[in-house]
This record gives structure tokens, sequence and C-alpha cells, in this order.
């Protein structure tokens, strides 16, 4: 067995170390040149790109990580077919029990960045954990939520949890500010001064459609204001600007907000 | 002579200044050549990160003393484009063509539109109404309306109808209720509004369906700019001075003698002025029109960039030897790809964007209105536009902001490029 082993590999005298290490530290200059090159690609290009640009960064650097792992596995084993199925089925057994989170994670990362569920500069929602999507990792993924938190989540998450992505790949997506008003009031004159609130923040894209859906509920009246911002990043700038702009837009209108107690849902 | 012109054909006279409805506007295009070229200055000034490249100045030449630039491309007067818009409008004046009631001048920026309305409104003794202020706009402007609405008034202008909104949740009553006066009991008036403004209120309280398909000045192409820019000098000191390319010695335009009598004959005081197909555009004029957007007081400003003067005589022999023959004050010109243009750093950002789609929309702002309108401290605000002010992308006049004539392109491609609601045909 172990000589059968010992037939895979090359003779430990005739493998070239140096060029391995060559290998990892080019793979790791590589990588580095790349996130370099897309942060300075990021810079220079306007917004707009961003979506175009960010995702490149993943596939590539599997490609590069690829590229080595050939080349190293070229170094480490008499390439016949026998000895390349051999050994990827070693490794494969090998690690699936050492590393089996970790490997489901990569695989899932390998996955991701075909279906795309999510995409640097995306909105998503896992597991209750909102925020842009900074980076895409090999074995996850890094989001920064509103709260400026980094947060990192292994791609397995994809297999079994749902992901809820606000923008897809777009630079816009749809932001919602809420009011509950106490139902005592004009409500076609307050839909109205909430669309012209909307309209008149500097953040919101005037191209796309703005509007202000109305429910009545046992407690009040409750207000949706939807509209795009022209930056998604500006998210939370942008509702926070339609609900201080609104509560005094409604306060000049003499509209009382509605005060529910704790024990009242939604 | 025959480098500017070609055969007359009286069949292809056109006025100089002319006006069109709006979904005529065509803005003039570069040439492909100018294209390449102004992309590759894009990419580098945004790869070095600074604020433009060094212009690459021609030994011995320098920029114009200013008492010499009001005389070679003084203030362009409105009476032309006053001309040209009671020409157009004659049969509306006179009621022989009464609907609609309300023409509606669209002002591109620098068209001078305000001006032209109001002169016009003086020759016809119609009343101009100045813009409600800004606490009657919020207050809904009852006081501003009651005069305005008066029946027994008759026709009036109003000179700037971006002035009678503001982008606040209170700013749209007064227009509104203006639009549905204007609808219902369609008086006889002249309304002129930015373009930029107009795209807004056309989206926000659906103007274009309240009023009539704008006219707008039609576009500075390089034939009209080949025209005009100097018949502005020619206004006062006819003949005195010759424009003369800084890279190649070269007439920009033709010595006023040696103008065919076809031209002249165009060229009456207090008449309309006419170009035709004789002229032979020259390639730097038709970059600036592109680089214009084909907007009269663009191209006017870009055009007093350009202009040099020799300061010694370090300048090349063989230009000097063209020149020496020159009968009038030489006037060198800046070939377009010396020139430099003024271009947004990477590192101004969201609140620059902010605040000129906000001095866009309302063609001219206080700073404490600015701070009202926008979700920036005053100080914020005031560091920004000392920014922009070194950029000369804006700067103030009388306590009001604007962007200025200079920065009005790459501010508006800007804002375009970022998503931002723009003036579409424009």
């Amino acid at each position: 067995m172990l000589d059968e082993a010992a037939g895979i590999f090359r003779n430990p005298a005739d493998i070239q170390f140096w060029a391995i290490f060559l290998i990892i530290f080019t793979t790791w200059l590589l990588i580095q040149m790349l996130r370099r090159a897309v942060a300075w690609a990021l810079d220079i290009a306007p917004d707009r790109l961003r979506f175009y640009l960010l995702p490149l960064e993943p596939v590539l650097k599997l490609v590069i990580i690829i590229a080595a792992l050939l080349s190293i596995g070229d170094l480490l084993i008499i390439p016949t077919e026998e000895n390349i199925l051999a050994a990827f089925v070693a490794v494969a057994i090998g690690l699936g029990f050492a590393f089996q989170e970790y490997l489901s994670s990569v695989v899932a990362g390998i996955v991701s960045i075909y279906e795309r569920p999510y995409r640097p500069g995306d909105w998503v929602d896992i597991e209750g954990a909102y925020g842009e999507v900074q980076s895409l990792g090999l074995r996850s993924i890094q989001m920064v939520t509103p709260d400026d938190t980094v947060v990192t989540i292994p791609h397995s998450k994809i297999w079994g949890s749902l992901v809820y992505n606000n923008n897809n790949g777009q630079r816009e997506h749809l932001c919602v500010s809420n009011f509950y008003l106490h139902p005592q009031h004009n409500a076609a004159t307050v839909r109205q001064k909430l669309y012209q609130v909307a309209i008149t923040s500097p953040y919101v894209q005037l191209k796309l459609p703005i509007t202000v859906a109305v429910a009545e509920r046992p407690w009040g009246t409750h207000y949706r204001v939807k509209a795009y911002p022209i930056d998604g990043r500006d998210e939370f700038r942008f509702t926070s600007d339609i609900t201080v702009r609104g509560k005094k837009a409604l306060e000049n209108m003499g509209v009382e907000h509605v005060v529910a107690p704790a024990s009242v849902a939604e | 002579m025959s480098q500017f012109f070609s055969p007359i054909s009286s069949s292809t006279l056109r006025p100089v200044w002319e006006f069109i409805p709006m979904t005529e506007f065509e803005r003039p295009f570069p040439p492909r050549r100018e294209t390449i070229r102004q992309n590759m200055s894009y990419a580098w000034n945004r790869i070095r990160d600074r604020a433009g490249l060094e212009p690459q100045t021609r030994r011995g030449l320098y920029d114009i003393p200013t008492y010499l630039l009001e005389w070679a491309a003084p203030p362009p007067s409105s009476t032309q484009a006053m001309l040209s818009l009671d020409m157009l409008l004659e049969p509306w004046l006179l009621e022989t063509v009464p609907f609609p009631a309300c023409q509606v001048i669209l002002d591109t920026p620098g068209s001078g539109i305000e001006q032209v309305v109001k002169d016009l409104a003086r020759r016809l003794g119609w009343r101009i109404i100045t813009p409600p202020t800004i606490e009657q706009i919020l207050a809904g402007g009852n006081d501003w309306l009651t005069e305005v609405m008066r029946p027994e008034a008759g026709p009036f202008v109003l000179p700037r109808l971006e002035k009678c909104f503001l982008r606040h949740y209170d700013g749209f009553t007064l227009i509104n209720r203006l639009l549905e006066w204007i609808d219902l009991t369609q008086p006889r008036c002249l309304l002129a509004c930015d373009s930029w403004s107009w795209a807004f209120l056309d989206m926000a309280v659906q103007a274009e369906s309240a009023l009539s398909l704008p006219l707008v000045l039609a576009p500075f192409d390089g034939a009209r700019l080949q025209y005009w820019l100097p018949s502005l000098a020619r206004r006062t000191y006819r003949g005195a001075f010759v424009f003369r390319r800084a890279d190649n010695g070269r007439l920009l335009f033709p010595r006023a003698d040696s103008e065919p009598e076809e031209a002249l004959r165009h060229t009456i005081p207090d008449s309309l002025d006419y170009y035709g197909d004789w002229v032979n555009v020259d390639y730097y004029l038709k970059q600036l029109a592109a680089y214009c957007r084909g907007m009269p007081g663009v191209a006017w400003a870009w055009w007093r960039r350009c202009l040099q003067v020799s300061g010694d005589l370090n300048i090349d022999m063989a230009l000097q030897q063209e020149a020496a023959v020159d009968e009038g004050y030489t006037v060198w010109v800046q070939p377009w790809s010396q020139l430099k243009l003024i271009h947004i750093p990477p590192r101004l950002g969201t609140e620059a964007f902010f605040i000129l789609h906000a001095l866009l929309l309302h063609g001219e702002m206080s700073l404490d209105t600015m701070s009202m309108l926008l979700p920036f401290t005053t100080n914020q605000i005031r560091q920004t536009l000392y920014q922009l002010t070194q950029l000369e992308i804006a700067n103030q006049y009388n306590g009001l902001w604007r962007v200025t004539l200079l920065g009005y392109p790459v501010v508006r491609q800007k804002l375009e490029s970022e998503g931002y609601l723009v003036d579409e045909k424009f």
C-alpha cells in the first residue's frame, strides 16, 4: 500500500521545493496585486461601475488558486491518469474528514460564484444579518452592517438558509420608510405630503418610481414610503432623511403619530 | 478666401440666433478623433488623481489682459436672441395664432434667456413678474399669486419659472397653483424656465402637461460659432483683432475685409444676423461646440479662456512671419488639445454632487437656502463650496452660488454618469 502511494509521488530528491515555494509566493503576490488592482479601479472608475468590477475579484482569485494548485500538483505527483485520480481521491477523503465544514463552505463558495446569490456591493440578509457584501472569499463572505460591524458568514449557509438580496447586482435598491399615524387625519393630503417629502430628498433616484402605500391597522394608519436612493450605499442616510423631514412635515400639518403599547405587533 | 468660404447659396441661410421646439434640439457631437482624445485624457486624469494636466504652454504666450479680453470677446448682447424670438412669436403676439396662450422658453445654462424675455416684455409693454421670495414659496404664495392672477393686468412675462418652487416638501404649493391657474384660464404669458428645473418640474408636477411644448435656443454648432465669436469683437472694434491658432498660425476667422458681400449683407445693425454654408468650419470650433454642448454662453466662457497674447519675441519665427501681415491686433487662440480643462477629482463625494445638483435645479442659491434643502450643516456646505470654488466649478455673486460656465460641461457629465436627473435633451 505504502509502495503504491509512494509510486504516485515523485522521488523527494526530484521534487523542486524551491519551485513550490516560488509558486506559493507568486500566488500570494498575484492575489495581493489583484486586490490592489480592483481597489484602484474602484477608486478611479465612476461609482456605477463598482457592481461590474467587484465581482471580478473572487472569480480571478479562484482562477489563480486553481492554477497554483495544479502547478504544485504537477511538481509533487508523477502525472499519469491513475496517479492524478488517486491523489485527488486521497486528498478529498483526507480533507473531507478533517475539514468537512470548511470544504462545504469552499464548495458553496465556488457554487456561489456561478449562482450569484450575492455579489460584492449587494445588500443581503442572511439569517438576520443585514448589510452590504464587502468581499467574497473562497470560504466566506464579509459584510458590513449599518452599525459598521463586519460580519463573516460562511458560504455553506446558502445550502440551508434563505438569502434575501435587495439589489441583486443593481446600483439602486428599494428602501422603505415607515410612518405610524393616528387614524384621525386626511389620508389623501398626508399621502401627497409624504410623496413630496420623498421627491425632495436629495438622495432619491428621481428616474425610478416613488410610491406611498397606506394600510389601516387596528392601532392606526401605516404609511410606507417606497423609493430608491441614487446610491444603494446611502440606504440608511436616505431613510433617515425621509423620516426626519417626514416627521417635520406631518408635525406642521398637525398630524399625530400613534404610540402603541409594546405588546402590539406591527 | 477659399480657406473659409464655399460658393454661396442663399437657400441655406439661417439666423445665428434661432428658437426651435425642444424636441428638435440636437447637441453638436465631437468629431470621432476628439472623442478618443477626450476619453484618453479623462482616463489619464483619473489615474493621476489630479485636477487636470498641466497645460503645455507655448513659449512666449500669456493670458490676455482683462481690458483686452473685454474688447476681443465682450459679453454677448441679448438683442439678437430677442429679435429672433420676436420674429418667431410674431403671429402669436399678433393673436393670429391664439393657441397655446402660454409660451414656454427653456433657458440652458449661460444662454441669457432671462434677459431676452425681459427685453421682449419691455418692447411689447407686457408686465414682468418678479419671482416670489423663498418665504412666499414656503407659505404657498397667496399674495404673489393674487398679483399675478389680476384679470385686468393683461399679458405677462415670468422670466424665471425656476424661482417659483423649492425642492422642499412645502415648496410645490405655489407652482402647482400657478400651473393649475394657467391650465384653467389660459392667460397670455411667456414663461422662461431653466432646462434643469424644467426636467425636475416635469417629473415632480408634470409641468409639460399643463404647458405647451417649450421652445429652446438652437444649438450653437461649429458653423454658428465660426460666425458668432468674431462678431462679438466686431461689434465695436471692427477689424481690430485678428485671431490665429497658436499651434499652426492659421487664421481662425476671415479678415473683416475679405468676407464676401453676401456675408456682410446679413450683418446689419438692429436686424437679425444670418449665416450660411459659405462658412468652412475650423476643427477647433467643432471641438469647442461639442464640448460646450451647443450652449453659446458656455462656449463664450471657454473661448475667452483660450485667448492669449504674445508677450515677447520668443514665439515661433514662422508664426511671427505669418502674423506680421496682420493689420489688427493679433490674438493667439490656444489649441483645444493643450487647454487645461476642468476636472472633478475623485475625492469629491456625495456632498459636492448634492450641492451641484441643487444649484443646477434652482439656477442659483444662497448658503442659507442650501442649508435648508440639503442634509448637511452650514459648515459642511461652506467647506464643499470652498473646494468647488478652488476647482472653478462654482462661484458666488451677490451672495448667490451658481455653477460656473467653465465648469458646467464637466459637472453635467459627472452628474449624468452618477445617475442624477439631468436635462436629458441638452
